[in-house]
């Protein structure tokens, strides 16, 4: 287990006209190299979840506890990278190559190891280092500026990765790009990956779990391959194939909860379904 | 919240606050300063909010004005009450120091209980029309009150802005407590970068939306408040100017 | 009617320029709804603004109503007949009282304050929102937020609404809340509207659907021939909505009969059993 969550609150305000009861008790265990998912409607606590768990902000009650330790109490986590979903809030240099080396610099890191390392987290996101190492950021268009706002946590090689809304305002192959992207992290590095997000069909068939957040609790878990039913989710942040293996189940109890892919769903009610079954039109 | 105070008109009330502060910082003789600090202690109570708030609010410059005051004690020249390790407290710098602490206290009060008792609208509506005379001598107060308006919209986002640029600069190894003054004054270009670009952004929006809903600069805008002012209103503005002219005897 | 007849238009920077929308032919009418898809820096943004009359065709013409935006004053009223909501409604808030951001465009159009309170109270009807005027517009949420917008836009009276790219920044529900909207603007008000999105699901409520590609309006069709040949999307660099994929896959497998494409999850459940 590599990170947990034990009953952690996290209220916005407390005493004030404006108190807002953000988080409420969530306890959670995330694996190593797992892809976990969060999704939830507007106002359910999920960025606010990350910002947790990243140690940004300390909970009101409950801890976080990595490699079954607290997290720091200033600062964030060396292990731990967090994505913020405007670029906007995370560019602090002018040059794509500089805001990149922004972290690292920081941490101390210079001359050939800051340069590689550099080039090695631009070309991770397909973003080739000659072209991009001296670009202006204001140049960049959303999607180019999302990416290098990822290369510049990459290069600090995070063993976790969290990320708030990293889908929003991409086209479908900027999507796939960055998806593929990740899964490529996760191979070679083992990197964990914790996303935000509500554009669930892209994502699924890459995560292991979807934690569905609701009211700033957890109203469910569904593996991304999961056999048994799945208790009271709901529905309208879930794929559509998994909704539908969901309505089939009543019916047919042996389909799984979810499977990976639509593919893999049709696949699978065809399995359990004699053509003559397929009715009346 | 509906006290006599927040039913006033903007105008009324701006008026009142401008002419209290004059009278206060004009005011020579103690039944000037009294007459003014009275009709000062009318509007605090009328205004139904707690003493408490306006301290909770303004403690910490009331403490400034305090410092101020007690500065003029030991600096003014005069009268000896009494020396200390070189410093001397002198009457004159009593007096000079009550009624500097009178005079600032007293205007600080009036700001506070003008914008607890006004919405921001009402208040930059007020203004507006205060000001519209000027607009025969070509002073822009339209856009002038357009500018005030988008600034109170946007001081709350961009101090939302400002916490998310600090929570990333945490994310990418920014140490406050560590580091030499040049690294220091690297995170403070670091923190003004990210801000005045994101601002400029928003002003960049904000502009687009305004012209996509038919702003132009030098059109006329119908405006949204114009209720005409009631009796207390100008019981309001004469009791002001009773206590201005006061201030001429 | 929206008429664009052979339009170009090139972004010029710094001595460069780059074509952003090329000898591009299309038409809105009133009470049509039209998705508009496509990657991003296909030009779909400068198609919203060129309807708007915010920036002027370099060769062919715009026509909206008879009216020409290369005119400066027949331009004027363009704008006030084409409304424009952007993706964040945080950048488009002018105020921090809802009624007061609201009644910002008919202020604009110098109206009387009796009938700029009716077109406040009436905008706000529209968009199921008139419980919240004297909210602050950051105690909303998203879907809110949008509605809200959308319901300044609709207070100066617009006979065609673009939206663009106006609900990716949604939830799923903040997402519904504005498409139900926009559904009955269409039918009540006979509004014609564009709606630019990155989601195919969206497309199921358009009665045509334009895919624009490098400047240029690459396929125009009704949607339900657009929806029987998901090839022609692959083509473009999209994907059929979920909902199609799923009962495509489902008919490679026999499950479903080929003229069946259904509108909702329930229906592909019903077809099922």
């Amino acid at each position: 287990m590599l990170m947990e969550l034990q009953s952690v609150s996290y209220t916005y305000q407390p005493g004030t006209v404006f108190a807002k009861s953000a988080l409420h008790d969530i306890s959670l265990q995330i694996q190593e190299n797992e892809f976990l998912v969060i999704t939830g409607q507007e106002g359910s606590g999920k960025s606010t979840l990350l910002l947790v768990m990243a140690g940004l902000i300390k909970p009101d009650q409950g801890q976080v506890l990595y490699r079954g330790q607290p997290l720091p109490g200033k600062g964030i986590h060396p292990h731990l990278g967090l994505v913020f979903q405007h670029p906007e809030q995370q560019m602090f240099e002018l040059t794509v190559g500089q805001e990149v080396a922004f972290g690292l610099e920081n941490r101390g890191v210079t001359g050939k190891q800051l340069h590689s390392a550099v080039a090695g987290a631009l070309a991770a996101m397909g973003l080739d280092p000659g072209r991009y190492q001296n670009r202006r950021i204001r140049e960049l268009s959303t999607g180019e500026k999302r990416r290098v706002a990822i290369a510049s946590i990459l290069a600090m090689q995070p063993r976790v990765l969290l990320m708030d809304e990293p889908l929003a305002g991409l086209d479908f192959s900027g999507c796939r790009q960055l998806l593929d992207n990740l899964q490529q992290l996760r191979r070679s590095q083992s990197t964990t990956i914790i996303m935000v997000t509500h554009h669930i069909e892209p994502v699924y068939p890459f995560c292991t779990r979807v934690v569905q957040l609701k009211e700033g609790k957890i109203n469910g878990i569904i593996r991304s391959e999961q056999s048994e039913p799945a208790e009271n989710l709901e529905e309208m942040t879930l794929p559509v194939h998994v909704q539908l293996l969901h309505h089939l189940q009543k019916i047919k109890p042996e389909l799984p909860a979810s499977t990976s892919t639509a593919e893999e769903a049709a696949a699978v009610i065809a399995e359990h379904w004699e053509i003559g079954e397929a009715g009346s039109h | 919240m509906e006290s006599a105070a927040h039913r006033w008109d903007a105008r009324s009330k701006i008026t009142a606050v401008v002419g209290l502060s004059i009278s206060i910082i004009a005011a020579s003789h103690w039944l000037q300063a009294a007459a003014a600090g009275l009709v000062i202690l009318i509007l605090l109570v009328l205004s139904c909010i707690s003493w408490r708030y306006y301290l909770s609010n303004l403690h910490l410059l009331l403490i400034l004005a305090a410092i101020t005051s007690l500065l003029q004690l030991l600096v003014v020249p005069g009268r000896v009450i009494y020396t200390l390790a070189g410093v001397t407290l002198t009457w004159e710098g009593l007096l000079a120091g009550s009624w500097l602490l009178f005079r600032i206290t007293g205007v600080l009060l009036l700001a506070a209980w003008l914008t607890f008792t006004t919405k921001p609208g009402e208040l930059t509506a007020g203004l507006e029309r205060l000001l519209a005379p000027l607009q025969f001598i070509r002073f822009p107060v339209q856009e002038l009150v357009m500018i005030m308006t988008l600034s109170l919209r946007f001081l709350p986002l961009l101090a939302e802005e400002a916490q998310q640029i600090q929570r990333a600069q945490l994310v990418r190894g920014v140490n406050w407590s560590k580091g030499s003054l040049k690294q220091k004054g690297r995170y403070v270009v670091a923190f003004i970068v990210p801000l005045l670009r994101l601002s400029l952004q928003r002003a960049e929006d904000l502009a687009e939306a305004m012209e996509n809903r038919g702003y132009q600069a030098g059109i006329t805008r119908t405006r949204l408040y114009a209720q005409p002012l009631s009796r207390s209103d100008w019981v309001l503005i004469a009791v002001t100017g009773i206590v201005l002219m006061a201030q001429l005897l | 009617m929206i008429r664009l007849d052979q339009v170009s238009f090139s972004y010029t920077d710094e001595q460069v320029s780059r074509p952003a929308v090329q000898d591009l032919s299309f038409t809105l009418e009133a009470g049509q709804m039209v998705v508009l898809l496509g990657p991003n820096g296909s030009g779909k943004s400068t198609l919203a603004w060129l309807i708007k009359g915010r920036l002027l065709p370099g060769k062919g013409k715009v026509i909206v109503d008879g009216l020409n935006t290369l005119d400066k004053n027949q331009r004027r009223q363009v704008q006030n007949l084409v409304g424009l909501v952007g993706p964040v409604p945080d950048h488009q808030f002018i105020s921090n009282l809802v009624a007061d951001d609201v009644a910002f465009g008919p202020q604009n159009l110098g109206l009387e304050r009796a009938e700029i309170n009716r077109r406040v109270d009436a905008a706000l009807k529209m968009v199921s929102m008139e419980d919240y005027a004297q909210y602050p517009p950051y105690l909303l949420s998203g879907g809110q937020k949008q509605r809200v917008c959308l319901a300044g836009v609709l207070a100066m009276q617009p006979r065609y609404l673009i939206l663009d790219e106006a609900t990716s920044m949604l939830d799923p529900a903040g997402r519904q809340q504005v498409l139900e909207i926009l559904a009955k603007l269409r039918q009540e008000r006979k509004i014609g509207i564009l709606l630019i999105t990155q989601n195919l699901e969206e497309a199921l409520l358009a009665d045509r659907v334009a895919i624009m590609h490098q400047g240029r309006i690459a396929i125009d069709l009704p949607f339900r021939e657009l929806a029987a040949s998901p090839d022609l999307l692959k083509e473009y660099g999209m994907e059929e909505p979920p909902l199609l994929h799923m009962a495509s896959l489902l008919k490679k497998h026999g499950l479903l009969p080929n003229h069946c494409f259904p509108d909702s999850l329930d229906q592909v459940v019903k077809a099922l059993c």
